[in-house]
């Protein structure tokens, strides 16, 4: 294969990506969009979490925080007659990257369990400050039946309570988290995250500030959990306690070891498998939940790198 | 001139016991200064003291004049101390290549790059790859360190420690369970990292062929305190040295 062949090949998947993605909402209906929508909007927020936890080595049981801050803060603002949905969603990603600051200047000294605790901790904490505090949070019921406005301004708007409309606006949030968190991973900052997962005591001996570099990739995923809660409030037309429950919080993390902690893509496949799977057994029993342990626990035996981890690992074999 | 190193009545209990008493030493610019001593001497305690792993019950660490006590691990990094372990320490899943952009990232204060590919700096893949050959690990740049023999992955370490081009290097144990041939190549290399470069190293050893071969000064510590001091000749005669290591070892 010459050189060309070989730069040109990345970007031929970027493009297919793409135009799958554009030509997408031509093919299938109103239901499976939605859906598409939804394991988008859950694929930023696994993206979020694997930059935290496959990259740094900081396994987050209260990821769910971020994302039910972006989500309540954008329809707070909404449910308050905020004029614009621009406004309302970068002020609800500014809260969740606020956050993040200060929860992970709170955790990011700890390692492996006890980070995990303390993050799951601060998770709980948020989901009984927004089941409590009634009058700003709505309680137990959250802030229901937002109406959304148009997105941009006067003649250069379009309304996006259009499941296609809105389709393609997460399309659009969705390859520029990619396109970022991508970038990032990749960055000399990325190389020196994934040396403290490595070796962290070696980092350290090697000038490496280990909280400062923890503590900037917290935020950052922080920042990205916001964006997908956002998204997802404008979604649902509504923020709950749920967003902010462990399970929430468990979600990114199932979906990452699902597709492979490893691999850039691997939560955005993990996510996909885990819509899949749900969507497929609730059509048949409630008790979906169930049904998903039982298939989950094999995949985890069979593919110990992710399903996309394992696969590619077998292909780099096969090759060379 | 000023010692590189100067350490003053350096002492660390772990409760009540005594690690390392009372230990005054001097290392000199460009003189390859070893620290020896019987297993549980405290050696090891001593070098996490200077290179910050945790501070000293009492005691100062000066570095070129300046008070580095307790100063956490980064900060003496990029001051100009340098480490390798015993118990090799390297980024294991990332390739020999990485493990060495990593450090000279670090080195650079480049790490606040988020944008630009670190696997395509030129300048960095430059530097790293002068540290390769002079390691002689070219060949394996590209390479998981995990596909490393245990001699190449200890010059990894060493890679490592160079990238952030130090002035002084701690060695703890440089060449503990390497094979013979090995152990030569290593000496060789401190042999000639002393000579052409303006590091100082500073050594602890279990072998004392490696010790009488490479170090112009000698330090002896036993049960945490220093023993003696002086040459490679002066230390095989003393007989306060030979009575700590019962006869057997001091020999080169």
């Amino acid at each position: 294969m010459t050189r060309s062949d070989s730069s040109l090949k990345p970007l031929f998947g970027w493009a297919a990506g793409l135009a799958a993605l554009i030509l997408l909402p031509f093919v299938i209906n109103t239901y499976i969009i939605l859906l598409t929508t939804e394991v988008m909007i859950m694929g930023i927020f696994a993206l979020s979490f694997n930059l935290l936890f496959g990259y740094t080595g900081l396994l987050s049981f209260g990821h769910a925080a971020f994302f039910g801050m972006g989500g309540y803060v954008t329809a707070y603002l909404l449910s308050h007659a905020c004029p614009s949905l621009t406004l309302a969603f970068l002020t609800g990603v500014a809260g969740a990257s606020l956050t993040a600051i200060v929860v992970g200047y709170l955790s990011v000294k700890l390692d492996e369990i006890y980070f995990a605790i303390l993050t799951l901790g601060f998770g709980m904490m948020f989901f009984s400050l927004a089941h409590q505090w009634r009058s700003v949070t709505g309680g137990s019921d959250g802030l229901t039946g937002l109406v959304v406005p148009r997105l941009g301004w006067g003649a250069f708007s379009v309304d996006i309570s259009s499941p296609w409309h809105y389709y393609y606006l997460v399309v659009a949030a969705f390859l520029l988290t990619v396109w970022i968190l991508r970038r990032i991973t990749q960055s000399n900052f990325g190389l020196i995250l994934v040396s403290i997962r490595e070796n962290k005591e070696r980092a350290a001996f090697t000038g490496i500030n280990i909280r400062a570099y923890r503590l900037a990739s917290f935020s950052i995923a922080g920042f990205f959990a916001g964006v997908a809660g956002g998204l997802f409030a404008v979604f649902d037309r509504m923020a709950s306690p749920s967003m902010l429950h462990w399970t929430t919080s468990a979600q990114p993390v199932l979906m990452t070891v699902l597709g492979g902690a490893h691999t850039f893509f691997g939560p955005v496949v993990g996510s996909i498998l885990f819509f899949f799977i749900e969507h497929i057994i609730t059509k048949f029993t409630d008790i979906w939940m169930i049904y998903l342990g039982a298939i989950l626990i094999p995949l985890v035996i069979f593919f110990p790198e992710g399903v996309l981890g394992t696969l590619l690992g077998l292909k780099k074999r096969k090759h060379g | 001139m000023a010692p590189i190193l100067e350490v003053k009545n350096l002492t660390k209990h772990f409760g009540k016991f005594q690690a390392v008493t009372g230990v005054s030493l001097t290392v000199e610019k460009g003189e390859l200064t070893a620290l020896i001593g019987p297993n549980g001497a405290g050696k090891t305690t001593f070098y996490n003291m200077l290179s910050g792993k945790f501070p000293p019950t009492s005691g100062k660490i000066f570095f070129e004049g300046r008070d580095i006590t307790g100063a956490p691990p980064h900060k003496i990094a990029r001051m100009g101390i340098g480490r390798s372990f015993q118990i090799t320490n390297i980024f294991t899943s990332m390739t020999v290549m990485e493990n060495i952009l990593s450090a000279l990232i670090a080195h650079h204060g480049a790490g606040t790059s988020f944008f630009a590919p670190a696997r395509k700096n030129k300048k960095l893949l430059e530097e790293g790859s002068k540290i390769l050959e002079s390691l002689g690990l070219t060949p394996y740049a590209d390479m998981p360190t995990t596909q490393l023999s245990y001699g190449d992955k200890r010059l990894v370490e060493i890679g490592i420690v160079l990238a952030n081009s130090p002035r002084l290097v701690l060695l703890d144990e440089p060449t503990a369970g390497m094979t013979p041939e090995e152990t030569e190549r290593m000496i060789e290399l401190i042999h000639h990292l002393a000579d052409e470069t303006d590091t100082t190293f500073f050594l602890t050893e279990h072998d004392m062929k490696v010790v009488f071969s490479v170090s112009k000064k000698i330090y002896v510590l036993h049960q945490g305190s220093l023993l003696a001091a002086g040459s490679p000749e002066e230390i095989q005669k003393n007989p306060e040295v030979r009575k700590a290591y019962l006869g057997g070892e001091i020999h080169a």
